[in-house]
């Protein structure tokens, strides 16, 4: 128990209209003044303004108040606010309670006397553990100056480049053979058309060459511990089979390999690469690798090696292993993007049983320069397609597969109508739900291709099937309702293409378990806040860029990821960082060293100490889980503002 | 094995469905036991003029079954199927429904506790096959004969529950374990007006041509179905045709056909569009 | 029994999810009983038995427990500890002399603010047909 007599002051926020009038802010005032060590109890209109805070600062000097609560709004909203006023004033942080009522009263009850009856209880709950609350220590420790970046599309490549332009150490950490993920496969960009290459190109080599940037290409991060400051990355490189520094990316390998046909993921599926490959030609690095599942000599143990012996280098290394790399760093952005829907659960479109039916990112692929028809928009018989249909919201805003919007899909599906009528004159069907060009430029860009003569239909389409009433018009059927019309259609087309949504990268949740970040209920990692903290996670010093936080395009994406790089640096850069308070302890007076805590600790953050034969918190490692104080048979341990006297104190006022 | 059977009111004087349907099931060791006293389903109409009068229908008919101790109810009729489905998911899912329902029911002595599962006798010989006394023989079915599964609009909607139900392929896979490859066409489940086939003939006619073609595209030359209204409808559809007709059967004439049943067991003759055409 | 119960119900909840599920049904302003009072916890791991026990025999005419789903525990796997830590419990409070429905452990994400709305009148609605907290009644003999 604490020496002190408790003095505490309590100050009810009306939040505007928010809190009162539902709750009677001067009734549950006037309950509190009347508990237990309460001096003061006064309702303000909005206790998180200037003059709000200051009426706790005045307070706390005039009545020697030594126990602060507010009640107003959810402490993931203004906790700091309140705890840095206390600050001010001399007092502790830690000796403040926040009594939530606003999210967990006025908004929620439509009776006005349950609504204030529940904020009393509330109020008087924060009462009665604050008295218990004592001020806690916290360290300040050394932050590693360096960035672990994962994943190297256009967001982890940005976010790579601006922390490294500040000055710091960046790892960026790529899975694939080299960075650029999906933009990398563009040939437009919407909504101004620029060459996705033209603007993606440089940054992959700025990247590639950058003194401050580690690239740790056809990588993966497997181990992730530690804390803000301090984490421990484990990478694993995988075996390329080609020694990076001897290889001078000269790319004859690839001409000499004699397997030819195995399906290139970067082209969508709609063209083959060889056995060794680099998958595009701008990769970075260009040091290519061997697909060890389609090697000759790899996976069927055959005597070819063709690539070694055409290598003037000496780069070729079939005896590579996989390696482990530790690193240390201070801070984590997660970037590891999107993956498109894969619309062949959705049958009744037909993709992959009608070879005219396209992905969104095997059109893309279909349209660059580089691709497999060199920019030529042509069917499968090498034919240009007449009419063309496009349909929108493919997987998204579908109950079925993903209820959220892609966000990208109808810009995207613009640029495809745009680019189709430039290059073929096809005739082009757009089939929309909603359509949704909100940013800059975007509806202007509508405009124009709605200008441009682009038929758009909205209806969600029906299916897509190869039953042709006059097949001279067209080998596919777009079967579709005109919402606007009310009229069923039925569309001969040359070709179709599926405007796929986003969903979470493969392997995404994977990552979220490493980093300790949390995934909404389809997968998308969850920020610290959805407006004031976009980039942060709960887990301090993880940050997030682009796609991975939710579906983005291009400018968001780079934003955020500029974002990202800001909040590290800015932990970085500020060089050390203070410890959490809320913390496990074990009273070794009490501890009979049973050890039961060593077992439960997630973080192995407990150990035995043989000479006094009592377990240990390093606070260190520590995060503040409880596992330890609930197990406790002792009550040796406790987690410090969740201890039991706090906790106990706050369900007997509710009670009371 | 013994199955609860509901034969609705189509099957008995459907084309060939229940001489077929004997012959094959005597073959493979299926006794399908009539719920005593069935009733019409009343379809879609009933539901379509009270859902209280539909639901007493059909839950007279998860009664009658019940009492007589079976388990599930197997149909041969997507429109049996289908309504007893719906039926079912209401009464499964309200239990103020059942209760009316069986208020109703007090007066004969029937008493509804939950309704069964439902199932096609084309879904419990796929799911039973290893159970069941499948014959081992070659296919005799004649090389010359393509034949298309088709399963009409009713099996695979509103809800599903068949695998890949908008492209299903359960009928395929029936017919490959009796040695038959079947045509891999697009016309599955489109829709074939048999509902509308008197009040609408035109319109339907749109649709029977368009299933038609698009299975002759595909290069088959046998329809098979598992429903008597898709069956019909197809088969008399095809009378104003030229002479590109396309015969229509059930499954189960086909399965016999594979299995070597005698032809006259198998009520062939009374198909409109005859099985001569492509030499049977 | 009353004429009108209004029942006090102690939610012992997580911060990470349920708390965060519970704020996200007060921005959606989604209405649902008011006789539950959150108690906010870092982790369902760190609740320790007597809390239950205690708030029971100190009135509470239901616990509610709200941790994360299975797999997203903040802290790795506290909600898994927990499960195993109330399972026990409810298995001795018919010695308690308290009706097992009586404490709920639910799993409601960040996300779920409907659900956590749902699970909070569900839980109400259980409560007010078990009526008041049994030991009310000793208390007053």
């Amino acid at each position: 128990m604490n020496k002190e007599i408790p003095r505490i002051g309590v100050y009810v926020c009306h939040c505007g209209m928010n809190i009162a009038p539902r709750v009677d802010v001067e009734q549950v005032a006037e309950f509190a003044s009347r508990l237990d060590h309460v001096v003061v109890a006064r309702d303000y209109k909005f206790m998180c303004s200037n003059p709000g805070q200051e009426l706790i600062v005045e307070d706390i000097k005039a009545h020697n108040l030594n126990r602060v609560v507010v009640a107003s709004c959810s402490p993931r909203m203004h906790e700091a606010t309140f705890r840095k006023a206390c600050r001010k004033a001399g007092l502790s942080p830690y000796n403040f309670q926040m009594a939530n009522i606003r999210e967990q009263a006025s908004w929620v009850t439509d009776d006005s006397r349950l609504a204030t009856a529940k904020a009393k209880d509330l109020v008087a709950a924060a009462v009665g553990r604050v008295a218990f609350h004592r001020p806690l220590q916290t360290r300040r420790v050394e932050v590693n100056k360096s960035v672990l970046v994962i994943g190297g599309g256009i967001a982890g490549i940005q976010a790579a480049i601006s922390a490294a332009d500040a000055g710091y150490k960046v790892y960026l950490v790529e899975r694939e053979p080299s960075i650029g993920g999906h933009m990398a496969k563009f040939d437009k960009t919407f909504p101004t058309l620029d060459c996705a290459a033209c603007i993606m190109t440089p940054k992959m080599v700025i990247a590639g060459q950058h003194e401050n940037i580690e690239l740790l290409t056809y990588s993966e991060v497997v181990g992730l511990e530690g804390f803000v400051g301090n984490y421990k990355a484990r990478i694993l490189k995988k075996p390329r089979y080609v020694d990076e520094d001897k290889c001078t990316g000269c790319g004859t390998c690839m001409e000499k390999c004699p397997t030819r046909r195995v399906p290139s993921g970067f082209e969508e599926g709609l063209a083959f690469r060889p056995a060794i490959y680099s998958p595009f030609p701008q990769a970075v690095p260009k040091t290519p690798v061997i697909d060890a599942e389609h090697c000759r000599l790899l996976a069927k143990n055959k005597r070819c090696g063709v690539c070694a012996k055409f290598c003037e280098a000496d780069a070729i290394d079939f005896d590579q292993k996989p390696q482990y790399l530790d690193l240390t760093v201070g801070a984590v952005i997660v970037a590891t993007g999107f993956a498109a829907f894969d619309p062949s659960s959705m049958v009744q479109y037909g993709y992959g049983i009608y070879p005219e039916v396209y992905t969104s990112l095997q059109f893309e692929r279909l349209n660059n320069a580089t691709g497999p028809t060199a920019g030529q928009i042509v069917m499968k018989n090498g034919q240009v397609p007449r009419k063309v249909a496009i349909i929108h919201c493919v997987g998204s805003r579908d109950r079925n597969h993903l209820p959220y919007c892609s966000r990208v899909c109808c810009m995207y599906s613009l640029k495809f109508a745009h680019l189709v009528r430039e290059k073929t004159g096809a005739e082009v069907w757009s089939f929309y739900i909603d359509m949704r060009s909100p940013g800059k430029l975007y509806e202007e860009f509508y405009n124009r291709v709605q200008a441009e003569g682009v038929h758009a239909v909205r209806g969600k389409v029906a299916m897509v099937t190869d039953i042709v009433d006059d097949p001279g018009r067209g080998s596919l059927t777009v079967v579709a309702e005109n919402t606007l019309t009310g009229r069923n259609l039925r569309l001969p087309v040359d070709m179709v293409i599926l405007s796929v949504g986003l969903q979470p990268a493969e392997g995404a949740g994977e990552v979220a378990r490493m980093a300790g970040i949390s995934a909404d209920g389809d997968g998308w990692f969850t920020e610290l806040h959805a407006k004031l903290a976009p980039v942060n996670t709960p887990t301090a010093g993880i940050f997030l860029a682009g796609c991975c936080q939710g579906p983005k395009d291009i400018p968001d994406t780079v934003a955020q990821a500029m974002a990202a790089a800001g909040q590290a640096t800015a932990l970085l850069a500020a060089g050390t960082v203070e410890t959490r308070a809320e913390i496990s302890s074990i009273d070794p007076d009490i501890c009979s060293g049973c050890k039961s805590c060593l077992q439960v600790c997630p973080y192995n953050a407990i150990y035995f100490d043989e000479g006094r034969q009592v377990a240990v918190v390093n606070d260190a490692l520590c995060q503040g889980c409880g596992s330890c104080s609930a197990t406790c048979p002792s009550s040796a341990a406790a987690v410090a503002q969740f201890n039991d006297s706090q906790v106990m104190a706050e369900i007997d006022a509710i009670l009371a | 094995m013994i199955y609860g059977f509901f034969p609705g009111c189509a099957y008995q004087a459907a084309a060939g469905y229940k001489e077929s349907v004997d012959a094959v099931c005597g073959l493979l060791g299926i006794e399908l036991r009539e719920i005593e006293d069935w009733n019409c389903c009343g379809a879609t109409a009933a539901f379509s003029r009270s859902q209280k009068e539909a639901l007493v229908l059909t839950g007279r008919l998860f009664a009658l079954a019940a009492r007589q101790g079976f388990e599930e109810i197997v149909t041969v009729c997507n429109a049996c199927y289908s309504t007893l489905k719906k039926a079912a998911k209401l009464l499964d899912g309200q239990p103020a429904l059942l209760e009316q329902v069986n208020r109703v029911m007090a007066a004969e002595g029937l008493l509804l506790e939950h309704p069964l599962p439902v199932k096609h006798l084309l879904e419990v010989m796929l799911r039973d096959r290893s159970r069941l006394s499948w014959p081992r023989g070659e296919c005799r079915l004649p090389e010359q004969v393509k034949v298309a599964a088709y399963y009409g609009c009713q099996l695979t909607r509103p809800w599903q529950d068949v695998p890949r139900a908008l492209r299903p392929d359960i009928l395929e896979s029936l017919l490959e374990a009796a040695g038959i490859e079947a045509v891999d066409h697009s016309a599955r489940t489109l829709c074939c007006g048999a509902s509308h086939a008197v009040a609408y003939s035109g319109r339907c006619q749109v649709l029977i041509d368009r299933i038609i073609n698009g299975i002759r595209a595909k290069g088959g030359n046998l329809v098979t179905t598992v429903c008597p209204l898709c069956q019909f409808n197809l088969d008399q559809g095809q009378q104003g045709r030229a002479g590109d007709k396309v015969p229509v059967t059930y499954f189960t004439q086909v399965l016999g056909l594979a299995f070597g049943l005698p032809p006259e067991k198998l009520g062939l003759k009374k198909l409109l569009v005859p099985l001569k055409r492509i030499g049977l | 029994m009353e004429a009108s119960f209004e029942p006090k119900i102690i939610a012992l909840v997580c911060n990470w999810c349920t708390y965060t599920a519970a704020d996200l049904a007060g921005t959606s302003r989604l209405k649902y009983p008011a006789n539950v009072r959150l108690v906010r916890l870092m982790c369902t791991g760190m609740i320790d038995v007597k809390y239950v026990i205690k708030a029971l025999l100190d009135g509470a005419d239901g616990v509610f427990i709200g941790g994360c789903h299975p797999g997203d525990c903040h802290y790795i796997n506290g909600n898994l500890k927990a499960r195993k830590r109330i399972q026990g419990v409810g298995s001795i409070l018919e010695s308690f002399g308290f009706e097992p429905q009586r404490l709920a452990l639910r799993w409601i994400g960040a996300s779920e603010g409907p659900e956590f709305a749902h699970h909070m009148t569900e839980f109400v609605n259980t409560i007010m047909q078990l009526g008041p907290n049994p030991s009310k009644a000793r208390m007053i003999l």
